[in-house]
């Protein structure tokens, strides 16, 4: 059974269809990468999945449970995290504020508890901080010590990318969707994004999902590649297969005129 | 597939509610018994003068919030001060020449600065013809006779316009680009200012507000056996409102400046890019809303026949209320609103007399029950953050 | 532990303090401004919590002030201020069973009903509980708008609560338009009053630093992302809303016990923008600022008297022209002072000419009749916090703390980001290739 499962997704805003009937399974430890021009509906397909927007028809699936019609916290809650195009931290807390906050959904102590300062909300907390701890170091020192109690404004562009991913691993989640993780970054830090992302698979052993426009990134990292278009699946396959499709090409490049 | 839905339902919720409404009215209309045309005939004058007033108010909160997406809190108490300058140009007239001189030169000078600024008066003659116009008219009327209410109101009309475009300037346009929650506490601010100045230039006292004009003489005229009583002002405000419309509208859909502003109420970035001069814009949406709502301040006046510092209070949140009926951001809207408002009003308490403790109450909950339920108001595009 | 040590040291320098205050003669005044700090500090903590923590601008407070006020004074009043309203408004139940000692009693539990205190102490909680009651009803529908829709609603919620107590349907319970008289006041004294500010401080920033007051500032940053992970939009406004209600209710509890008294004034709309100056004033999101400018606020209104007094209209128009040149003088300053050019604006003209033609009109008229006759400077203590507010809201958004808290470790200057000599040798090393050459051919190797 796939983790993921997509059955004739259709969405529409106004006249205009992003999304027509697409369906996709993302398999338990797999990285599979999302590609298509702009405007195909890759960032569309996100905020379906994550409850951002309803389908107008079709099914989610995850685990087995139907996700449509869950509000983006509780889909949060089954284990789907994503990270945004356009950085969304929560740019005035620290950084370890920032990967603490993902963590709440799990607290079990009520605010009461949490006020009183239950053993067992103390207890909660303690957990909160090391897995915090923990999914911070999958970026080795860059963001530990001093920069955990520094607020994310001050953080370089690179430094928050890695931030929302943390952010979004420490929700617990089993499925991560990575929205353009290497967007804005250089090509040595986009090197090092490839390799973290496939650490987040081996060591962390998350399912993750991608959107990305950097080819070789895509090349380096993906199980399976699916290509959108017009907010239709044109193809998917193996990398090698896909780019050299003819129906992807076209999408990219236009009809060649003859 | 869903949001069709969606609006069926609404739509048959509305049908409902419409129904339910019709029923109650009929089965009071029935049950009162002696509730003749002629009553109805004098509510309905009743109801479309308020509601002329509402409107006249509701299209300056309309036009402020289309532009910059502020609440003008202040703008009832913009309202109050158009009443009370329209009470002392009639208290203090006729002047003596020295004063009458001092105040031409301050009024007339401050008037022509604005209007030169908001109407792009570049041209010399223009402005030396305007001048010209402005000192001896405003001298005239100040140091030779006792004024009257028509002139009064023209003068307060320009006076608080004036006053409309300093507020935007002072307090509103240091924070454009502010977070929006912080305009509106300073709107709320600038509310509390202007009552307390108020109350501190004109004294906390209630006056009494005698327009002794045509306008307050007892009218009569009948229907079948009974006899409708009324005002001149009853007449005369929603004739002076339609007027005031046809110029409003003539002006925004005809103009340069009124198409200039349509665009910045659109896109104010984009019109900013295709050269419109937004900072003149908004200035001229508080110098209209601000004259609009001197005009309503002073025949409210007329019609109630008092004024005090705090009197914006209740008949600005009232047409700020009409104004979200209609759909905020929208001119026909704001009327609509008004309109409905006034008669919702007049007639809820006529037709429920145990009810007329509740009036204020009442345009709470209409104001909420719209915000909650159908944001968008009946004419209008919903303008809530969009996310 | 050191910080625990610090805290209960100061707070009981603090009572000490109030202990020789209250002993000595002729401090009632400093006393009962204390007492309004107290009261008012609680109101403006709680407003933080929503409009500081939580982002949204909501300006219902009064409302919920004023369901703490009536439901202390019913249950408060002593039975024999409750004869009088036999022949007001007041309906029989309201007046003979709406008492919470009548209840305590019927429950057996003579001792308490005894104890004025202790009373007090029920009688705040179940006013804090009303308060919160209404806060959910208010808050569930309404906290799903945004921005100024939801202030606005807010605000039509808080000014129909107002208007309720007059109504003759309502007067039943509120004795309508005259209000509740005759409160007992000693339980609103200034040891109570401390008592409740010292649990409310300590509640708000227990609040502020669990993973509650972290998943509303999440909500506060940013909507979206928050919702994103996990944290439900609906679950903690209604709890952030219904928290702040409740405390609402409880200082207004304790101010209608103060005054003695309650009806539909005591909570109009005067008071969330009080509030507000408060809060904008000491830094919106700041348990200690609000606290801060509270005290402020309250100074001004205890001590500012003397702007309302009367004076000669002469005075009036000189102390106007003082105050339209300072305008024109601070306004150029602060152009100055951010390099803005040009140095003087038009509209700036407006105070320095308006105030020169004030000077001008006082001097010249100096002696005529309408200028020495007296006047009462009426409102000024209001219009002088209006200008504070807009002032703050023009060059100072973040107040007087911004969002930061009086801590010890920052009076100790220990702060935890700011890197040591150690750790900032070790980030040079990670972000400057020129000093690891290895770890960057690393990674190259690894990617390879």
């Amino acid at each position: 059974m796939p983790l993921l499962e997509l059955r004739n997704i259709y969405k529409a805003f106004g006249g205009l269809q992003a999304i027509s009937n697409v369906s996709l399974n993302v398999n338990e430890g797999e990285i599979v990468s999302i590609i298509g021009p702009n405007g195909a509906g890759k960032s569309t397909l996100f905020n379906l999945i994550t409850g951002v927007y309803k389908p107008d028809s079709g099914d989610i699936i995850f685990e087995g449970k139907k996700l449509n019609g869950l509000t983006p916290d509780q889909v949060t809650k089954r284990g789907v995290a994503r990270t945004f195009q356009n950085l969304r931290l929560f740019t005035h807390l620290t950084v370890l504020e920032n990967i603490l906050i993902p963590q709440h959904h799990r607290l079990k102590t009520g605010w009461l508890g949490a006020v009183l300062r239950l053993p067992k909300y103390l207890r909660e907390e303690e957990e909160m901080r090391k897995i915090a701890l923990e999914k911070l170091s999958f970026f080795g020192p860059r963001l530990m010590s001093f920069r955990l109690h520094q607020p994310v404004y001050v953080l370089s562009y690179a430094n928050r990318r890695r931030a929302e991913m943390a952010r979004a691993m420490a929700t617990g989640a089993k499925l991560l969707l990575l929205d353009e993780p290497s967007a804005g970054m250089n090509p040595k830090e986009t090197k090092e994004i490839t390799q973290i992302i496939r650490r987040f698979r081996d060591e962390g052993g998350y399912t993750i999902v991608v959107v990305e426009h950097k080819m070789n990134l895509v090349g380096d990292i993906s199980d399976r590649v699916i290509v959108l278009d017009y907010g239709e699946k044109i193809a998917e396959g193996d990398y090698k297969d896909v780019v050299n499709d003819p129906k992807v090409i076209e999408a990219y490049l236009g009809r060649k005129e003859e | 597939m869903t949001a069709s839905k969606t609006t069926s339902r609404a739509t048959l919720i509305t049908i409902i509610i419409t129904l339910l409404l019709v029923a109650l009215l009929g089965w009071r209309f029935y049950s009162l018994g002696n509730y003749t045309l002629a009553r109805a005939t004098q509510d309905f004058l009743n109801a479309l003068t308020l509601g002329s007033l509402y409107a006249l108010i509701a299209l300056g909160y309309t036009m402020v919030y289309g532009i910059i997406r502020l609440i003008n809190f202040a703008h009832g108490d913009i309202f109050m001060l158009g009443s009370y300058l329209a009470f002392y140009a009639m208290a203090l007239t006729p002047m003596h020449w020295a004063a009458a001189l001092l105040v031409t030169i301050l009024l007339g000078g401050t008037v022509l600065l604005v209007i030169r600024a908001l109407f792009n008066l570049e041209e010399p003659k223009k402005t030396i013809t305007l001048a010209l116009l402005l000192f001896a008219g405003t001298f005239f009327l100040l140091a030779f006779r006792h004024m009257g209410w028509i002139e009064a109101l023209l003068l307060s009309m320009l006076a608080t316009g004036v006053a409309g475009v300093l507020l935007e300037a002072v307090a509103y346009r240091p924070l454009r680009g502010a977070p929006r929650e912080s305009m509106l506490i300073t709107a709320i601010a600038a509310s509390f200012f202007l009552e307390n100045l108020g109350q501190l230039l004109f004294g906390p006292r209630v006056r009494g507000f005698n327009a002794e004009t045509i306008l307050n003489k007892p009218l009569s005229f009948s229907i079948g056996h009974d006899t409708v009583y009324f005002t001149g002002i009853l007449v005369m405000v929603p004739l002076i409102t339609a007027l005031l419309l046809f110029v409003l509208n003539t002006f925004v859909s005809r103009t340069k400046l009124g198409k200039a502003m349509r665009a910045t109420a659109q896109d104010a970035e984009v019109a900013q890019m295709m050269g419109v001069n937004v900072n003149q814009v908004i200035a001229l949406t508080f110098f209209i809303g601000s004259i609009l709502a001197a005009a309503a301040g002073v025949m409210y006046s007329i019609r109630f026949g008092q004024i005090h510092p705090l009197m914006g209070l209740m008949p600005g949140i009232k047409a700020f209320t009409a104004a979200v009926i209609g759909g905020i951001g929208s001119l026909p809207g704001a009327v609509l609103g008004g309109l409905l408002l006034g008669m919702i009003e007049i007639y809820a308490v006529s037709l429920f007399p145990t009810l007329s403790a509740y009036r204020d109450v009442f345009a709470f909950v209409l104001l909420i029950l719209i915000m909650l339920f159908r944001p968008s108001g009946l004419v209008g595009e919903d303008l809530t953050e969009k996310v | 532990m050191r910080n625990t040590i610090l805290t209960i040291a100061s707070v009981g320098l603090a009572a000490l303090a109030l202990y020789l205050l209250s002993h000595m003669q002729g401090t009632s005044g400093l006393l009962s401004a204390l007492t309004l700090i107290f009261i008012w500090g609680i109101a403006a903590v709680s407003l933080n919590l929503i409009n500081g923590q939580l982002g949204i601008l909501s300006l219902g407070h009064h409302g919920f002030m004023l369901i703490g006020g009536y439901v202390t004074a019913l249950l408060m009043l002593p039975a024999k201020e409750r004869r009088p309203f036999r022949t007001r408004l007041l309906s029989d139940w309201a007046r003979n069973d709406l008492d919470l000692d009548k209840w305590l009693r019927g429950l057996g539990l003579d001792t308490i009903a005894n104890s004025v205190d202790l009373k007090f102490v029920i009688a705040l909680f179940l006013a804090g509980l009303a308060a919160a009651f209404i806060g959910i009803i208010v808050g569930a529908p309404s906290l799903r708008l945004k921005g100024d829709y939801l202030a606005i609603v807010t605000f039509g919620f808080g000014e129909i609560i107002r208007l309720l107590p007059n109504a003759p349907q309502v007067a039943a319970f509120t004795n309508g338009p005259l209000g509740i008289k005759g409160i007992p006041g000693n339980a609103g004294s200034i040891w109570w009053t401390f008592v409740v500010f010292l649990l409310v401080i300590w509640f708000f920033s227990r609040l502020k630093f669990s993973s509650y007051g972290r998943a509303f500032e999440g909500i506060r940053e940013d909507e979206i992302a928050a919702e994103a992970m996990g944290v439900g939009l609906a679950y903690h406004k209604v709890l952030a809303f219904t928290l702040s209600a409740f405390f609402a209710g409880v200082a207004g509890g304790l101010y209608a016990s103060y005054l003695q008294s309650v009806d539909t004034q005591t909570f109009n709309f005067f008071v969330t923008f009080f509030l507000l100056v408060a809060i904008s004033l000491g830094g919106l999101g700041s348990i200690t600022g609000a606290v801060l400018g509270t005290a402020i606020v309250i100074l001004v209104r205890i001590y500012g008297g003397f702007l309302e007094e009367s004076h000669t209209a002469f005075v009036g128009y000189i102390s106007g022209a003082a105050v339209m040149l300072a305008a024109f003088a601070f306004s150029v300053y602060i152009r100055k002072s951010r390099r803005l050019r040009p140095v003087v604006e038009p509209k700036h003209y407006i105070f320095g000419g308006l105030g020169i033609l004030l000077l001008l009109v006082a001097l010249l008229f100096q002696g005529q009749p309408w200028m020495t006759q007296k006047v009462q400077f009426f409102g000024m203590r209001r219009i002088l916090l209006a200008v504070i507010l807009i002032l703050i809201m023009i060059y100072r958004r973040e107040g007087l703390m911004g969002r930061a808290e009086l801590a010890w470790n920052k009076v100790f200057g220990s702060r935890e980001d700011i890197p040591s000599d150690e750790q900032r040798d070790q980030d040079a090393w990670l972000s400057n290739p020129d000093l690891n050459p290895g770890a960057a051919k690393e990674d190259d190797d690894a990617s390879a």
